[in-house]
């Protein structure tokens, strides 16, 4: 029973776990301390808050499965909502078609100096962060754009159902299809090996630098539409507003179990870690403790989670091993 | 070039039999270095033929041309009688051309079925394959199924990070002989093995070589010989000497003198 076996293994995956224990905790930590928490209100800014990080995440995550990192994202969500707002009034369909292929000409751009000219990930993505950081504050004389659209910020930030914005849908639809495409998929199968051993998938005849190509483009395209949600939602593109998002969306993965070398990571895990930041954020909000903390605890969550990878992965494989005598293979 | 034949005359025998794979006149040049100059040498069915030479002989750039990894500058590759132009290792791989590296070519992370259709995986039928989705009952029966039979019972749900380097290494020959290949290239894939897993990999070579077959790529000519049907020598990319073992007449300490003379 393949099924079976699969799902214990998951269940029981050590970085699960953690998460889980993690999102219990907090949640009986702040319930306690705000009795404002767990009310659907704020439940549903929790997830409202956690849709951008998310849609990031699913990003750097595929990234750094592959063994590469993106850190250009924070700039690519401002060039995306800076080119939707300047190009406004126009029709909605042409502004997203706009600022979309303004994100993917980011990662087009990070994928060739990476794949092609062979520079590391982080700096080629360092240097186009700040490069589009710096474009779009010239571009948009260092001052907020307003949005001049009313069908874009509904496609994106629309309240259809039960008062929840689209932004959501966004990010369930989206963590399906980067679920489904790493789990099921030949591609998701590929990125695995190329982040777990680039030589042996080489070796094999995976076309590694097309899979990463890919995925620098996957990352700059889920960070366009991250930054059309971002100007749905304030009806306006602010230069530089991605800059919040470059450490929770970094460490949402981490904390998930993605490894920096690469190989390991799962989408289901790494929505357990935005989760596990937004009640983090959320809760030191409704607590009234100033954004500095948040900060600090967002740094130590990181170095926490690198510092533990190693003996998490010894679990894991404890865990395995223990589960494989049971079955008595 | 200098060869040696049994008195049995097989020099007919082994003429007729076909020619799988053929390198003819190849050159590789890098830069100014010429790497290999004007190999030839063909490979028939049923035979283990072992490619020795020292490190700098050519040998891992004839490697790389036969696998689809590198082009040769000049000269022929032909695979049953036919022109081959691989582009890419995936090309090599369609023409059935299977490999066998000293590393493996395993990712440690990812499960025994995995690495068994790693780069040739199982796709669904109909317009869910076309979309690119994995048979993963396929695999994990096939894999399963095909170890058993070979006699390695393998977890195949494992990571195969988990298992002995001699186990990971029958994995890697048992996923190459999987696809029936046409021919098996095998890079220096004893290297890595303790004795006994050595032992155990070269009697099952020497089993399947009627079924396909190998080239054996190796600097250990001594460990070769038990192996090989014929060997070839290979020194600053030319070929410097051919041996027919299984007509030689020649003691096993001669076959040694003269293979390590021509190396």
């Amino acid at each position: 029973m393949i099924g079976t076996r699969d799902m214990k293994q998951a269940f029981l995956n050590i970085n699960s776990i953690v998460l889980v224990v993690a999102i219990v905790g907090l949640v009986i930590a702040f319930s306690s301390l705000s009795r404002y928490f767990l009310t659907w209100t704020n439940l549903r800014v929790i997830i409202e808050t956690m849709s951008i990080l998310t849609i990031l995440s699913l990003g750097v995550h595929a990234l750094l499965v592959a063994g590469e990192i993106d850190i250009s994202f924070t700039s690519v969500l401002g060039l995306s909502a800076a080119v939707a707002a300047l190009a406004s009034p126009a029709n909605a369909f042409l502004l997203i078609l706009y600022a979309l292929a303004a994100a993917v000409g980011a990662g087009l751009i990070n994928g060739f100096l990476v794949v092609k000219m062979g520079i590391p990930s982080f700096l080629v993505t360092l240097a186009t962060m700040t490069g589009i950081d710096g474009v779009v504050l010239l571009a948009s004389n260092y001052r907020s754009v307003l949005l001049q659209d009313r069908l874009l910020p509904k496609i994106f930030f629309g309240r259809f159902f039960w008062n929840i914005p689209m932004s959501v849908f966004w990010m369930i639809g989206l963590i399906i299809l980067g679920g489904v495409i790493l789990r099921f998929v030949r591609f998701g199968r590929w990125v695995y090996a190329t982040g777990g051993s680039r030589k042996a998938a080489e070796l094999m005849g995976i076309p590694t630098k097309r899979v990463r190509y890919t995925l620098f483009v996957a990352s700059s395209f889920l960070a366009g539409i991250a930054g059309l949600i971002v100007a749905s939602r304030s009806l306006s593109a602010r230069p530089l507003i991605g800059e919040a998002y470059l450490m929770p969306a970094i460490a949402a993965p981490i904390l998930g179990g993605a490894l920096l070398t690469g190989g390991r990571g799962s989408v289901v895990r790494t929505t357990l870690g935005c989760l596990v930041l937004t009640i983090i954020t959320n809760g030191t909000n409704l607590l009234g403790l100033e954004p500095a903390y948040q900060n600090i605890f967002m740094a130590i969550i990181l170095i926490g989670s690198l510092s533990t990878q190693g003996g998490r992965e010894s679990v894991r494989r404890l865990i395995q091993t223990i589960t494989r005598k049971q079955s008595g293979s | 070039m200098e060869t040696t034949q049994g008195r049995a005359g097989s020099a007919t025998e082994d003429r007729s039999a076909s020619v799988v794979l053929e390198c003819r006149n190849i050159v590789k040049d890098y830069g100014r270095i010429r790497a290999l100059d004007g190999v030839s040498f063909g490979l028939r069915k049923g035979e283990i033929l072992g490619l020795i030479g020292d490190n700098g002989a050519g040998k891992s750039t004839l490697v790389k041309i036969i696998r689809g990894a590198l082009k040769a500058t000049a000269g022929q590759l032909l695979v049953d009688g036919k022109r081959a132009r691989f582009r890419s290792p995936r090309d090599a791989i369609r023409a059935g051309i299977q490999c066998v590296y000293q590393e493996s070519a395993l990712v440690e992370q990812l499960s025994v079925r995995e690495n068994f259709f790693l780069g040739q995986e199982v796709l669904h039928s109909g317009i869910v394959g076309a979309l690119g989705f994995v048979n993963s009952r396929r695999m994990h029966a096939e894999s399963h199924a095909y170890l058993e039979r070979m006699g390695f019972d393998l977890d195949v749900r494992e990571e195969i990070g988990s298992f002995s380097g001699g186990q990971r290494q029958a994995v890697s020959v048992m996923r190459a002989l999987y696809f029936n290949p046409k021919i098996l290239l095998l890079d220096e894939p004893l290297t890595a093995l303790s004795e006994k897993a050595k032992d155990r990999l070269e009697e099952f070579l020497i089993e399947v070589r009627d079924v396909c077959p190998m080239i054996l790529v190796t600097h250990d000519f001594k460990g070769a010989v038990d192996v090989c049907d014929r060997m070839i020598v290979l020194k600053h990319g030319r070929v410097s000497g051919e041996i027919n073992l299984r007509t030689t007449d020649l003691s096993k300490d001669e076959v040694f003198d003269y293979l390590f003379v021509h190396m």
